[in-house]
């Protein structure tokens, strides 16, 4: 987790994190481990967040350079390459702000403990 | 070995996009198609690859995908030979044609000498061989393990995670499900034989 944000953070361009996250589903079983019970339950961790990052993100960034870019066509391109890149990084921050979260409170539970 | 030519940032930024919207889908075509054809490509090509790229000469990149492309492969490490005839077509049409006239990325100075022009030529394409590669090699280290769950699968049993999900897209496709089981009759008719 805490590669998959350092990568986020300092990769230049998106496809450096979906090259990562491919990696690490052949690498690790745990980013291959099927969510019971979820609806998408065949796909791992790692297929879902790059399904998310790739599919449903994308979408997002029409909105917010129709709202916040400068309007330029000749730099339209680049502008929406960086608000890309700056949803994911915002986005697998979260997922590691949770992961941490959950992690650490599923340890301490009392269920665990007894 | 004369110095790399240094490329102009909007160069490289330029490459960033194209890498992104262009290279990446690109690169993960290829090598879904070249799954579709035989085995993903082993670990230790994809480690040679990858030494090769990082070292930035597209010289010695095409040399050493040329070498790989001509080697007397056997029979069963084919997929390797059509891997890199495949790659060499498509490094050498980016070379050719899209350098040019699709990506611009050649600066359009007039005077400039043929030596200075190849240097640039040269360095742009380490630079897009690089980011294409590797992207295709991403794509591959999923499909090999995607293959090597379905080889440790015992016949009929359906595996989850992705790789039961690309399993589903690649039959919806056609006929994937089938070839392996061809092939995996074909291996049972083999090892009959040794």
């Amino acid at each position: 987790m805490t590669s998959l944000e350092n990568i986020a953070e300092s990769a230049m361009k998106s496809t450096d994190v979906f090259d990562f996250i491919k990696k690490q589903i052949a690498r690790h079983d745990d980013w291959r481990k099927p969510f019971k019970g979820h609806k998408d339950a065949y796909q791992g961790f790692g297929e879902r967040l790059k399904t998310y990052l790739e599919k449903e993100l994308p979408p997002k960034i029409t909105i917010i350079y129709n709202s916040v870019g400068t309007g330029d066509a000749t730099d339209k391109d680049r502008q929406r390459k960086e608000i890309y890149l700056m949803l994911i990084r915002q986005f697998i921050r979260q997922v590691v702000v949770q992961y941490e979260y959950r992690a650490n409170t599923d340890k301490n539970s009392p269920e665990k403990e007894s | 070995m004369p110095a790399q030519k240094q490329l102009q940032p909007a160069q490289l930024q330029k490459i960033w996009l194209l890498s992104d919207t262009l290279l990446y889908p690109e690169a993960v075509d290829f090598m879904q198609r070249m799954v579709k054809q035989g085995d993903p490509l082993p670990m230790s090509q994809v480690n040679g690859l990858l030494n090769i790229t990082a070292s930035n000469n597209y010289a010695e990149l095409l040399r050493f995908v040329l070498h790989q492309r001509d080697r007397n492969w056997p029979f069963p490490k084919m997929n390797i030979k059509r891997f890199y005839t495949s790659l060499e077509v498509v490094l050498g049409k980016m070379q050719r044609e899209r350098l040019r006239s699709e990506f611009h990325l050649l600066q359009d100075v007039s005077g400039r000498s043929t030596d200075d022009i190849r240097q640039e030529i040269d360095a742009l394409m380490a630079l897009l061989a690089r980011e294409f590669i590797q992207h295709v090699l991403a794509e591959n280290g999923v499909l090999l393990q995607q293959a090597e769950e379905e080889r440790k699968k015992p016949k009929g049993q359906w595996v989850g995670g992705q790789g039961g999900e690309r399993n589903r897209q690649q039959a919806q496709r056609g006929g994937s499900t089938d070839r392996q089981q061809n092939r995996q009759q074909q291996n049972n008719r083999r090892s009959q034989w040794q």
